[in-house]
Formats: structure tokens, C-alpha cells, sequence
């Protein structure tokens, strides 16, 4: 003991290190949890579509990843033509005077969205009326399966580069406590959170938003207060698939435009959305944090667990969070009566 | 044709004959299939096979119990790897790894079954998708020694080869060229047959009957005595034990395995096995397995010019037309291929149910006054249809085009309807001797019988030919 | 063919058929609701009569005609005729067990776009004090009487011109049922709204209604005044239990 207590340059050295240390920890922490952020913020915006749907309809739709990439795909055509494979041209040219810009070519592909999920609604789930789940989730599944294949056969396998919404370059972030953090991040959350703000009001204060609770409850009872249940269920899904196409347009750039795209971060949209619960869209931006959060930060600290298995944490949360409510963190219990 | 041809009384002895008809196509299918088909062709079939235990083992707990649960290509994964490790690194025989592998799988269903069963519906999809997302993933952990027992993401082979030993020579098409995929194929259908016994024995048990009481109405099963969680948690056991049996098969079949195998994709396979076939039937995982492969095959043998651009089957449109298939059949024929089928058979064969004391509940013979002689037609037709369009599928297989091939094997197949319209035909006869019928029948009834005898005469004297090609005579 | 026997006829079917599959379950029913008056359908189980409710709102495939006022509404979607101002209460009340009392209310007004909903929200409030006690609580949480009443304040929130109830007093206690009946006679009397009850409770329900019909095997096989139905033999043996 005397020993150690003779050197006091000695100690302050080490005392420094530890400091050091452990600014540099935290520092690496805060870089870490802000790199997080982005792909959170892309499973909240798909688990969001997927809890619009359940909400507005009770049931789940496999397929909206693939929706949502095919729309990233149309915006891609906007700015860059038809078969950019072949071509560079785009249409811009096509419209005199209207340039086909990131965000105009965004707003398209929304509106495309928005489209393709009405039409989804009324051709292949309308005409089977209140068919079983097994028959919803086949139908989903061969949409995934079609909308995939005929993506990857039209634009081929390989990925493209989307141009970025936000600033991405090199320097475009802003340094807190020495951790980055890069404006596009923020501006995902920004459009996240402002979605997110007008969906709540929606559901919770306006009519149209009672409509959407009542039919996802009983159809046959919402059509005998007057609401038209048909219309109600394809707003629904112009509304999901329109924010789809957004969180697609929005992660496209930093995850590379390819057929396969949403298809990954499709399940991670599920356990987020399972994890909050199917029916909150407050839950699925929490689930989406936890998913990449823990996609992120596990790896880094629990040695053992490389990136590959990154999720199993999270998907084993969800199962936990499953046991203890079956209904998720936020969903409402249903309630049965026989 | 409205009226069907054959009406018989249930379990009379001609109700049996009819049965046994059934099975003797069953029969003769199997049995001519490692004959007929190319060895690589034989592969495909052992692979159908496989897929129709896993199918099977989906169908016990969507079909039989109401459960949605998707992820059964993770079981088929954990079965698979268990024998791939127990037999190329223990030095195991495949029969040993058996019992092995249906415990595991079992053990690990309960384990995935307890918590996931507590959620319902669209929830339970998702956490079995999750599974078997995941599923390949957890192969590759280094930690545990995981990694070496599966081969990581190069897969792990087995060296061992399954060879038939001396006193199973005789099987059909085990002698020869196709000798290893025969023998396979051999194994394959004992198991499979097994499995189905078992599997439609279950179903009528006690613990079978609350599984589908479940289905039906949950809530009432339970005031009925059900056990819920037991009778849930012990079938999606039972189910994931098949899945792990169906890995074994694979393995077995292909003494190859990889995490890449036992994708997301392959439980949407299954699931399509599913619904083509028919939901809730044990025929339909049969159909839908024999179906996903060699729909997958056939598409994968597309190729169609349009302009500039070729249509390829053999990049990613085959998914395009099992969607669209998926989405078809969903819409039209919700009860799958054995729905259609069972709608055939209804035009050929009616049966009348019996009173307590053991008569038919209506006269056999007032079924359709006045129709009788429609039948012999009908049969007549049939005996000469069948010759007429395996002459012309046989002119066609000079064509060179996958849709015509296709069409030809169609056309061909036709002459299988030989022997009912000869069954047909000498049952009329029978029925015109005992007065039952007017004389206008008897020479479409003897046509009938004299062609399709012929027919059938033709039909035995290929499978002779083939029998003589493989045995050497 | 029922003559028109009211000065003013509030519902009027004629030649009414439906049908689930391959089941025929109205062969033809001819019946009039006399407009600011109670009528009644009285009939054992499996009579038709709920199908007969679910008919006039389109919510089965029907052939026939059904005339509201004076305008024919058969083939009309259901929410077009709840549009219209009809207000139906099915079997098992029709409620959503998942949205509280307040929000089952207002979705009762989806139809109505002025601004006295928080005031006619108030009024069932005072009405049913209960429910008012209630009024955060999720639906499915209520007791059945309770459930009931928000039914039926549910219903009346779209200010129907026609009020269908389908056996209100199934599976309430008689001292609810009596209050519920007297409710529904006070507001008949107050509002005239003209209303048509399914029952099998054929004495409660003779007694609030004006006008009844007997329904046996999807047809009507006798109608009358209620005081008719009351004195009727038949009516007395099957249904009154005299």
C-alpha cells in the first residue's frame, strides 16, 4: 500500500486514463445510440404502416414491405426513367416545367402508394368478405411474393443508389458531448414524430378516426351506426401504404434500393409492432426504438453476441413482453365474451 | 353429367371394390414412380415427399387446430442439423438418430409452443414468422460449439451414403442407374406412410378430437373439459416433432444441410404446400407437396421472348406465379386441390348411407329412374376418350415445348380412365341381366367394358415393359 | 296482402324473401308499421324474426320490397338506411366491447354532423345515469342491463326516424326489463318515434305496443291490434301462456 501511495504522478496518470476511459466509453455509447436512431426510426415508420392497418382493419398486411419498396421504385423511376437500367434520361423531361425533384418525386411515389393500397383493399380483400385469417395472410403472402419477383424481374436484382432526402454528406451532422449526429437522422425523426403527432390526433379526436376503431372492432356493427365500411377499410389502406412509401423513400437511401429491401427490416417492423402492440401506433414507435436499439448496443456489449444474431435479443423481448401481455406493451386487451 | 356413375350403398361389397380401385391407383403410382422417372426426377419426388411430412406437420396446427403458426421451416431446420451432426460426426445410422430427432423436436415445440400459444390469431403469425426468420441466423453462432456441429454458413454435408442393402435389391428401381435416389425414395414413402397411419389415427383419439373441438369453438372445448394450454401446447409438440422428422428426411435425401435451406422462404413454401392442397385435410399435405415442387420445376423451365426482354422462369418468376397461384387459389378454390377432387369424385361415385339397421336409406336403384342409360354412355365415352388422347400426347412429345410437354403428359394420363369405364361398363351389364336396366344399355355397356379392358390390358402391359426394362428379363 | 290500415304508414314491406344459402327463412312477408307507433313481431325461435330486422336493413340477401316513408329502400346498402334513419339494436346489442361508453355514444352520431351531439350525449347521460357513471369505462365491461341501455342511447344517437329492437329483453333480469319497456313507451310517447320490436316476451310487449303481427315459419300468420292479439285464443295458448 505504501508503494502505490509514494508515486502520485503515478496514480493521477492512471486516474486520467480512467477518465479518459470512460468519456471515451460514453462518448462511443452516445455514437452508438445516435447510429441506432436512424434504423429505429426506419422500423417505428414501417411498424406505424402496419398498426394503421390493423387498426383500421384488423389484420395485417405481409405484404407492405414490398409495397412499400415497389413505391420507392416508382420515385426512383420519376427522377430517373422508366427502365434506368437502360436509360438515365428520366421523366423529367416528360412534364414541360416540372422537374421531378427528390421531394416532388417522394410526394409521387406517396400518392402511388396510396393508390396501390386502395386498389389492394378493393380488388383482393374486399371480394372475400370476412374470409378467415389464414385466407388474408395467403393473399398478403402471394402479393409479397408476386410484388418482389416482378420487381426484381423489371428492375433486376442489383441495388441502386436513391439520392439522399436529407443533408448526408461527410460533415452535414451535429457534434453533441463529441458524438455525431447526423441531420438526417433527425430529419427521419422529424417526419416520423410529426406523422406520428397527426395519426394519434386522427385516431383518438376525429371522426373518421372513430370509424377506423369501430370497423377494426366489428364491421357488421359499424356499418349499423352508418358508417360506410368499405371506404372506411381502403382509406385505411391508402393511408398505411402511403406511409409505407414514405418510410421506404426515406431509408432507400442508406439501405440501397434493391427488390429485397424492406424485406429484412419487414421483420423487425413486426417485432416492433408486436412489441408495442398491434394496435397502438405510440407502441410501434417505442417497439421500433427497442428493435434497433438493442440491434445495435447488444452486439457491442455482450461479446458472444455478434451482429448476425442481433435480433435475437429483441425478438426474444418480444416474446417475453408476449407472455406477460399478450396484447404488447401499449395494444388494448381484447375483450372476449361468449 | 349430373348423375353420378356408380351409386353404391356404404361398405357393401362394391362400395369396398370401389375402394379398393382407389388404392390400386394409389399403388400403382407409387410403385411405377422409380421406374418411370429420370433419377433427377426421382430426387424431386423424394423431395415432395419430404415437403408433404412438413406440410403435414404445418396442417396439424393451422388446419386441425386453428393456429396460425408459420414458422415450421425452423423444426425442419433443427431436425435436419441434429441428424446431419449425429450421423456425420458421431458416426450414427440414420434409424438411431430417429427417435433422437423426434424428442428434440418435440422438446423444442414445447419450449416455442408455451409462451407462443398464448397469443392468438395474426399474433401467433408473427411470432412463428419471427422463428423462422431467425432461424438461420442461429446456425451460424461460434459460442456453445454451435458452429462446428452445423458447418456455419457452408453447410455440412454427410459423407455417408444411403445405399440399399442386398436383400432390398429387388425394390422397384433400386437395381441401377437411378439405385440410390430409388432407394431413398423407398425409405421416404415407408415413413410418410407411417406418418400419415399415425397421424390419422391421432386425429381420431381423444386428445385428437379436443384438438379439433379447439378449432371449432374454442370457448366451448373448454367447457367441455378441454385443457386448453395442454391440448394446444402437446399438438404443436406433435407438430414440431413431424417438422424435425420431415428435416431428417431432407437430410437423408440430400445428405446435404445449410441454414440457407431453412429460410423464411421455405415457410412460405410449406404454406402454399398448405393451401393448394387443401387446409385441414391429411390428402391435401400430400397433393400440396407433390405440387410446390414440381410447380416450382415446371416454372423454373420457362422461358418466353417478349421483344427485347425474356421472360426467365428461372430467376425470380417462379415466385411471381406461386403468389398469384397463392392468390387464385385463396379466391376460387379455398378448399385446395382436394376440394376439386372430392368434386370429381362426387360425380363419379355416390354413396348411399346406411339406417341403423343396416339398409341403404334409399333404394339403390330409385336414385336416378330414367338416367340409367346415360351411364353406359358416359362410360363408353371414357373407353374411347382415353385411347384417342394417349395417341395424340404421344404425337405431341415429338413437339419440342415445356407447355405442350406438359399438355402431353396430360393427355396421356388420360388412359387411366380406362379401367373405371371398364368397371363401369360390366357393372351396367350386371344390372341389365338382373332386369334393371332397358336393352338400349347393353351395347354401350359392352363397348364400354371391351374398351376399357383394352385400355387397362395396355396400362399393365407398360408397367410389365418397365418392370422387364428394370429387372432384366 | 295486408290492407293499408294506418292513416300513416312509417314501414311498409311487401313480399319479403330471405334467404342464408340454401336456407329460405321469409317466404314472403307482408307487414306495415304505422308511423309514430309501436308495433310488435311476436314468434317462437327460428321464426324469423330477427331475419325479418336484419332484411329491412339489407343485412341478408332479400328479395321483396321494403319502403321507408315513401321511398324504397330495398335495395339500399345498410349504412345508406341507417343513413336514412333507421336505427337498429341486433341481437347481442350491437355495441363495441373495446370503445368506452362515451366513444360508443358518439360513434352513434357518426351519421350527424350538427353540433347538439354533446348536448343529446347529456340527455342519455341524465336518462341512464349509470352509463354516465361510466362513461370512460370500455363497453365490454359493463353489465348486461347496462349494455342494453347503451344500445339503445346508442341507437337513438342518430336521431332515427325508425327504432328496430331485437329481443331487448333477452337475458335481463324482469325488473330491468320492466324499466327498459317503460322507458321505451315514454319515449314513443314523448318523441313519437315509431319503433318495431322483435319479442318473445309477448306480454310486456303487447302491452307497450299498439299494433302486433305473429310470424310462424317465415310468414305472418295473424296480426291485429295489440288488444286483439291480447284476446286472441291462439295467441293466449302459444304465446301468453293463458
Amino acid at each position: 500500500m505504501a508503494g502505490a501511495t509514494s508515486d502520485p504522478r503515478l496514480e493521477s496518470n492512471l486516474l486520467a486514463t480512467f477518465f479518459l476511459q470512460t468519456t471515451m466509453d460514453l462518448v462511443l455509447l452516445l455514437q452508438r445510440v445516435f447510429d441506432a436512431l436512424f434504423n429505429s426510426a426506419i422500423y417505428s415508420s414501417l411498424a406505424l404502416a402496419l398498426v394503421i392497418i390493423f387498426r383500421s382493419t384488423g389484420l395485417l398486411n405481409f405484404a407492405q414491405g414490398e409495397m412499400a419498396t415497389f413505391t420507392a421504385y416508382i420515385a426512383f423511376v420519376l427522377l430517373a426513367g422508366p427502365q434506368p437500367r437502360l436509360t438515365g434520361g428520366g421523366l423529367a423531361g416528360l412534364v414541360p416545367g416540372v422537374p421531378f425533384t427528390v421531394p416532388l418525386a417522394i410526394v409521387g411515389a406517396v400518392l402511388c402508394g396510396m393508390a396501390v393500397g386502395a386498389a389492394t383493399e378493393r380488388v383482393l380483400i374486399r371480394p372475400l368478405g370476412g374470409a378467415s385469417d389464414l385466407a388474408l395472410v395467403n393473399i398478403t403472402i402471394g402479393l409479397l411474393l408476386a410484388t418482389n419477383s416482378l420487381m426484381a424481374q423489371w428492375w433486376g436484382t442489383g441495388p441502386r443508389i436513391f439520392p439522399a432526402i436529407f443533408p448526408s454528406g461527410a460533415g452535414q451532422h451535429f457534434t453533441i458531448l463529441g458524438a455525431r449526429l447526423r441531420y438526417s437522422t433527425i430529419g427521419v425523426w422529424i417526419v416520423l414524430l410529426s406523422v406520428l403527432i397527426l395519426l394519434i390526433l386522427l385516431l383518438r379526436h376525429t371522426r373518421v378516426g372513430l370509424a377506423f376503431r369501430a370497423v377494426s372492432i366489428s364491421p357488421s356493427n359499424a356499418e349499423l351506426v352508418g358508417v360506410r365500411v368499405g371506404p372506411t377499410l381502403m382509406y385505411g389502406w391508402a393511408m398505411a401504404s402511403g406511409f409505407g412509401a414514405l418510410a421506404a423513400c426515406l431509408s432507400a437511401n442508406s439501405v440501397l434500393l434493391e427488390p429485397n429491401m424492406m424485406l429484412r427490416v419487414l421483420v423487425y417492423a413486426f417485432a416492433a409492432a408486436t412489441l408495442g402492440g398491434l394496435d397502438s401506433p405510440k407502441g410501434a414507435l417505442v417497439g421500433g426504438l427497442i428493435i434497433g436499439l438493442s440491434q445495435t448496443l447488444i452486439p457491442a456489449y455482450v461479446p458472444f453476441i455478434g451482429f448476425e444474431l442481433s435480433v435475437l435479443p429483441a425478438l426474444l423481448a418480444m416474446v417475453l413482453i408476449l407472455l406477460i401481455r399478450p396484447a404488447g406493451l401499449y395494444g388494448t386487451k381484447r375483450i372476449e365474451r361468449v | 353429367m349430373s348423375t353420378p356413375l356408380v351409386v353404391v350403398a356404404k361398405d357393401s361389397a362394391e362400395h369396398k371394390r370401389w375402394k379398393y380401385v382407389q388404392w390400386m391407383y394409389l399403388a400403382g403410382f407409387l410403385i411405377l414412380a422409380p421406374l418411370v422417372l429420370e433419377p433427377f426426377e426421382i430426387g424431386k419426388m423424394n423431395r415432395a415427399l419430404v415437403l408433404s411430412v412438413a406440410i403435414l406437420a404445418v396442417n396439424l396446427v393451422v388446419g386441425f387446430n386453428g393456429m396460425l403458426a408459420l414458422g415450421h421451416s425452423a423444426f425442419m431446420g433443427i431436425g435436419a442439423f441434429v441428424t446431419a451432426s449425429m450421423v456425420q460426426d458421431e458416426n450414427w445410422d440414420y434409424w438411431q438418430v430417429l427417435p433422437v430427432v423426434l424428442i428434440v423436436g418435440f422438446i423444442m415445440g414445447v419450449i416455442i409452443g408455451l409462451p407462443a400459444l398464448r397469443v392468438k390469431g395474426l399474433y401467433l403469425a408473427l411470432v412463428t414468422i419471427a422463428q423462422a426468420a431467425v432461424f438461420p441466423t442461429l446456425v451460424n453462432i461460434d459460442e456453445l460449439g454451435i458452429a462446428a456441429r452445423t458447418g456455419g454458413p457452408n453447410g455440412k454435408g454427410v459423407s455417408e451414403e444411403v445405399i440399399a442393402p442386398g436383400f432390398l435389391e429387388w425394390l422397384p428401381g433400386v437395381e441401377g442407374a437411378r439405385g440410390g435416389s430409388a432407394y431413398r425414395y423407398w425409405i421416404i414413402v415407408l415413413m410418410l406412410g407411417i406418418t400419415l397411419l399415425v397421424i390419422t389415427n391421432y386425429l381420431r383419439s381423444r386428445p385428437g378430437r379436443a384438438v379439433l373441438a379447439i378449432r371449432d369453438n374454442e370457448a366451448g372445448a373448454a367447457v367441455y373439459g378441454v385443457n386448453l394450454p395442454v391440448a394446444k401446447t402437446m399438438n404443436f409438440a406433435i407438430s414440431a416433432s413431424l417438422g424435425s422428422l420431415a428435416g431428417l428426411m431432407w437430410c437423408l435425401d440430400k445428405g446435404f444441410v445449410a441454414g440457407q435451406d431453412f429460410t423464411f422462404l421455405l415457410a412460405i413454401d410449406l404454406i402454399i404446400g398448405l393451401v393448394l392442397g387443401g387446409v385441414g385435410t391429411i390428402q391435401g399435405s400430400l397433393v400440396g407437396g407433390l405440387f410446390v415442387v414440381w410447380v416450382n420445376d415446371l416454372t423454373k423451365r420457362i422461358s418466353v421472348p417478349l421483344g427485347l426482354y425474356t421472360l426467365n422462369g428461372d430467376g425470380p418468376l417462379a415466385k411471381a406465379i406461386f403468389g398469384l397461384i397463392l392468390i387464385l387459389f385463396t379466391f376460387f378454390a379455398p378448399g385446395g386441390i382436394v376440394s376439386l377432387a372430392r368434386l370429381v369424385q362426387s360425380k363419379l361415385i355416390k354413396v348411399v348411407p346406411l339406417t341403423p339397421s343396416g339398409e341403404p336409406i334409399q333404394p339403390l336403384d330409385s336414385m336416378d329412374p330414367g338416367m340409367e342409360s346415360t351411364r353406359a354412355n358416359t362410360a363408353m365415352k371414357m373407353a374411347v376418350i382415353g385411347p384417342v388422347l394417349l395417341a395424340v400426347g404421344w404425337l405431341l412429345m415429338a413437339v419440342n415445348s415445356l407447355i405442350v410437354g406438359v399438355l402431353a403428359f396430360g393427355l396421356r394420363m388420360t388412359i387411366l380412365m380406362a379401367p373405371v369405364a371398364m368397371l363401369v361398363g360390366s357393372n351396367e351389364l350386371k344390372a341389365h341381366a338382373a332386369g334393371n336396366r332397358p336393352d338400349s344399355v347393353k351395347g354401350p355397356a359392352s363397348m364400354a367394358r371391351l374398351l376399357g379392358g383394352l385400355g387397362f390390358l395396355f396400362v399393365i402391359a407398360y408397367a410389365v415393359q418397365r418392370f422387364a426394362l428394370n429387372y432384366d428379363f | 296482402m295486408v290492407d293499408d290500415v294506418f292513416d300513416e304508414v312509417g314501414l311498409k314491406v311487401e313480399n319479403l324473401h330471405a334467404s342464408y344459402g340454401a336456407v329460405e327463412v321469409l317466404r314472403g312477408l307482408n307487414f306495415e308499421v304505422a308511423s309514430k307507433g309501436v308495433s310488435v313481431i311476436l314468434g317462437a325461435n327460428g321464426a324469423g324474426k330477427t331475419t325479418t330486422l336484419r332484411a329491412i336493413c339489407n343485412m341478408c340477401t332479400t328479395s321483396g320490397s321494403v319502403v321507408l316513408g315513401d321511398e324504397d329502400i330495398t335495395r339500399t346498402g345498410t349504412a345508406e338506411i341507417v343513413r336514412k334513419g333507421v336505427a337498429h339494436v341486433p341481437q347481442g346489442r350491437g355495441t363495441f366491447p373495446e370503445l368506452s361508453t362515451m366513444d360508443n355514444l358518439m360513434i352513434g352520431a357518426y351519421t350527424r354532423k350538427d353540433n347538439e351531439i354533446r348536448d343529446d350525449i347529456d340527455r342519455w347521460f341524465e336518462i341512464f345515469p349509470r352509463l354516465s357513471e361510466r362513461r370512460d369505462q370500455l363497453a365490454g365491461s359493463l353489465s348486461g342491463g347496462e349494455q342494453q341501455m347503451l344500445a339503445v342511447a346508442r341507437a337513438l344517437m342518430c336521431r332515427p326516424r325508425l327504432l328496430l329492437l331485437d329481443e331487448p329483453s333477452l337475458g335481463l333480469a324482469p325488473l330491468i326489463i320492466e324499466d327498459l319497456f317503460e322507458r321505451f313507451t315514454t319515449l314513443n310517447k314523448e318523441t313519437g318515434l315509431t319503433m318495431l320490436i322483435v319479442e318473445q316476451n309477448a306480454n310486456l310487449a303487447l302491452e307497450m305496443a299498439d299494433y302486433g303481427y305473429v310470424i310462424e315459419s317465415g310468414e305472418i300468420s295473424l296480426s291485429g291490434s295489440a288488444d286483439q292479439l291480447k284476446n286472441d285464443p291462439a295467441v293466449q295458448e302459444a304465446y301468453l301462456g293463458a
